[in-house]
């Protein structure tokens, strides 16, 4: 059943169209998130399923409820803040709790769930601190047992990990998807680091400029992008503009040629991409795959990367264990296959 | 911890404050004589009532003698204690009613983006370009034409008029500041706007609220001006008893008045500070 559906949902302010007919539907039980660049709209169409704003055009339903016209605190939504947003003046217990107090919610069983709540997140131990004596992670925490205590239908999360730094950003990853699957949460989770989306997600929903560009699993999105812009904003990619000859051959304009890795119509002008752990450097031979200069690897530790200079453009290539170490400058061969871009979509 | 990291030669305080330069001998002694010569011009001639309410005779200065008569003779003088008294209460209706309007002034404000909204603002604050006196004088032209008697509602109004670009100030101040995602979690949790005013920025706005009580009550228990205008027999005022006092006696007695009338004022702020802190936060 769709927890979540967003139908033709626009928002425009004064002239600039923030989010444009989105639609959108959201299984129970899923974890989905909205990727793009800010100002894309992702955080707008977040605030409209809150209702923290109200849509210019467009319906949204929770849990089979259309819910348009109703004010935020009628919708039964957990919400995290980027910044967490915790009342500064009340203890982490009254953080928590004030929304059971609200439902007039007697007072051993406000009690009973927000020690539940805090034990999930683990914070138990701190109940009577301020917000200020927390640290970012802990108070993060303190935000998310905020949203769950009242057992919401969605779960809606606005950039929650982007003010946490590196390495506790990835605990709270883990933390915050186990914690949505032990609870069974809808969740929307909006961001715009590629890789939380793709590590986080059951579906992850591409935007950019107020539309969806795509939706899919994690892998669809990352191996068969739609668009030239979906395969360049959730990894890095190497594009190549042509023409398809045969099927499943890309004739570029320099005369190389590239394998595809799906057929598209012969004669057709299209865009194709790789991404850098697929392609393999080859000495040349007459196979008249792409042709480039080797020019240097690169070292990062757990990985290398190769440089390759293809025509006027340098595109990286990752460099395998076993792989041969080709001098600078010498001259190699790209032996890839080339994902099509939807076709027609990217005409030169 | 990554101490070794760090430029050895540019050692920096941990906050990670830049240090600025020391500035010159003279630039020092030139400072502090601006601060002396200040509390001289501030607290001298103060310091100076404080002396002659302890002079035994006249209100001469050096005094001549020491006595705490003159405090006494405060308790003799029913005039006096009944003006103290509605000095008082004036005050604090004006502190809670001035400062509630403040602060709806100042979220109404806020949340109204209209075309209006620097015409309202300057309006609220005109009270501190516009002499006092003029407004208590258009207000008693008001009531004479009105054929209203001055009464203690009049006064109160007017007190209320001229304190209340403190409040609305100090509120708006603060709320220039707020995040909006404070009461945006409230809604998300289920309150109402109304309950996220009530339990999540009042609350928060405690900060610029008591500090705008205890001005205006300041304000209003010193106004003379709009009360010498509009005060009506039952609700004179304590500065309208001193200045009456004053145009038939001179004795330390009215010293003595005054320091009491300073003590308790510099006792008001101080608890108030401690209470909630009235100065500059420090972060």
């Amino acid at each position: 059943m769709q927890q979540i559906r967003i139908a033709g949902v626009s928002k425009r302010f004064d002239d600039y169209l923030a989010l444009d007919r989105v639609t959108l539907d959201v299984e129970g039980g899923e974890f989905l998130s909205i990727l793009g660049p800010s100002g894309c709209g992702k955080s707008t169409l977040l605030r409209i399923i809150a209702g923290l704003e109200m849509p210019s055009d467009g319906d949204v339903h929770i849990a089979g409820k259309r819910v348009t016209g109703d004010p935020v605190w009628k919708r039964e939504i957990g919400f995290v803040f980027q910044n967490f947003a915790l009342w500064p003046h009340l203890s982490v217990f009254r953080n928590v709790s004030m929304g059971l107090e609200l439902r007039k919610v007697s007072k051993a069983e406000i009690d009973t769930r927000v020690r539940e709540a805090l034990r999930l997140v683990q914070l138990d131990a701190l109940a009577n601190r301020l917000p200020a004596q927390l640290s970012g992670g802990q108070q993060q925490r303190v935000a998310l047992a905020r949203a769950v205590v009242l057992k919401p239908k969605v779960l809606l999360l606005d950039e929650p990990l982007s003010a946490l730094d590196k390495n506790l950003r990835q605990d709270m990853q883990v933390e915050l998807k186990s914690l949505q699957r032990t609870l069974g949460l809808t969740s929307i989770f909006v961001t715009h680091d590629q890789e939380e989306a793709l590590s986080l997600s059951d579906r992850v929903v591409v935007m950019n400029k107020g539309v969806i560009e795509q939706v899919g699993t994690p892998q669809e999105i990352y191996s068969t992008p739609r668009t030239e812009y979906v395969a360049g904003f959730v990894g890095e990619a190497c594009f190549f503009h042509g023409i398809v000859e045969g099927g499943n051959v890309l004739r570029l304009a320099d005369g190389a040629a590239v394998p595809l890795a799906a057929p598209a119509p012969t004669g057709a002008r299209i865009a194709a991409f790789v991404r850098p752990e697929w392609i393999k450097l080859e000495t040349p031979s007459n196979g008249g795959a792409p042709a480039g200069v080797f020019e240097r690897l690169i070292y990062f530790g757990q990985s290398s990367d190769y440089l390759v200079r293809l025509g006027d453009r340098q595109i990286r290539v990752k460099h395998r264990d076993g792989d041969r170490v080709f001098a600078n400058g010498e001259a190699v061969a790209l032996n890839c296959k080339a994902w099509p871009l939807a076709a027609g979509a990217q005409a030169l | 911890m990554g101490g070794a990291l760090d430029d050895a030669r540019a050692p920096r305080p941990r906050d990670g404050r830049v240090i600025l330069m020391r500035p010159s001998p003279a630039f020092i002694a030139l400072r502090y004589a601006t601060l002396a010569l200040f509390f001289l011009f501030l607290l001298a001639p103060l310091g100076v009532l404080v002396a002659v309410s302890f002079n035994p005779t006249a209100m001469i200065f050096p005094p001549q003698g020491f006595t705490l008569k003159w405090y006494a003779v405060i308790l003799d003088k029913p005039d006096f204690l009944h003006a103290a008294w509605a000095s008082t209460k004036l005050a604090a209706l004006t502190a809670v009613l001035g400062t509630a309007c403040g602060v709806f002034a100042a979220l109404g404000l806020k949340n109204y983006g209209g075309p209006l909204k620097g015409a309202i603002s300057g309006l609220l604050m005109s009270p501190l370009f516009i002499p006092a006196v003029i407004v208590a004088l258009a207000l008693f032209q008001i009531i004479f034409t009105l054929g209203i008697q001055a009464n203690v509602w009049v006064l109160l109004a007017a007190h209320i008029v001229v304190t209340l670009p403190y409040p609305v100030r100090n509120v708006m101040a603060q709320l220039d500041g707020f995040d909006q995602r404070l009461e945006e979690a409230a809604l998300t949790v289920g309150a109402t706007p109304r309950q996220a005013l009530l339990r999540v920025t009042l609350p928060l706005l405690r900060a610029s609220i008591v500090p705008s009580l205890v001005i205006v009550f300041i304000l209003s228990w010193n106004n003379y001006t709009v009360s010498v205008f509009l005060a009506d027999k039952n609700w004179t005022t304590l500065p309208l008893q001193l200045r009456a006092y004053l145009q038939y006696e001179y004795e330390p007695f009215v010293a003595a008045m005054s320091t009491v009338l300073i003590v308790a004022s510099t006792v008001l702020l101080f608890v108030m500070d401690r209470l909630v802190g009235l100065g500059p936060k420090r972060k």
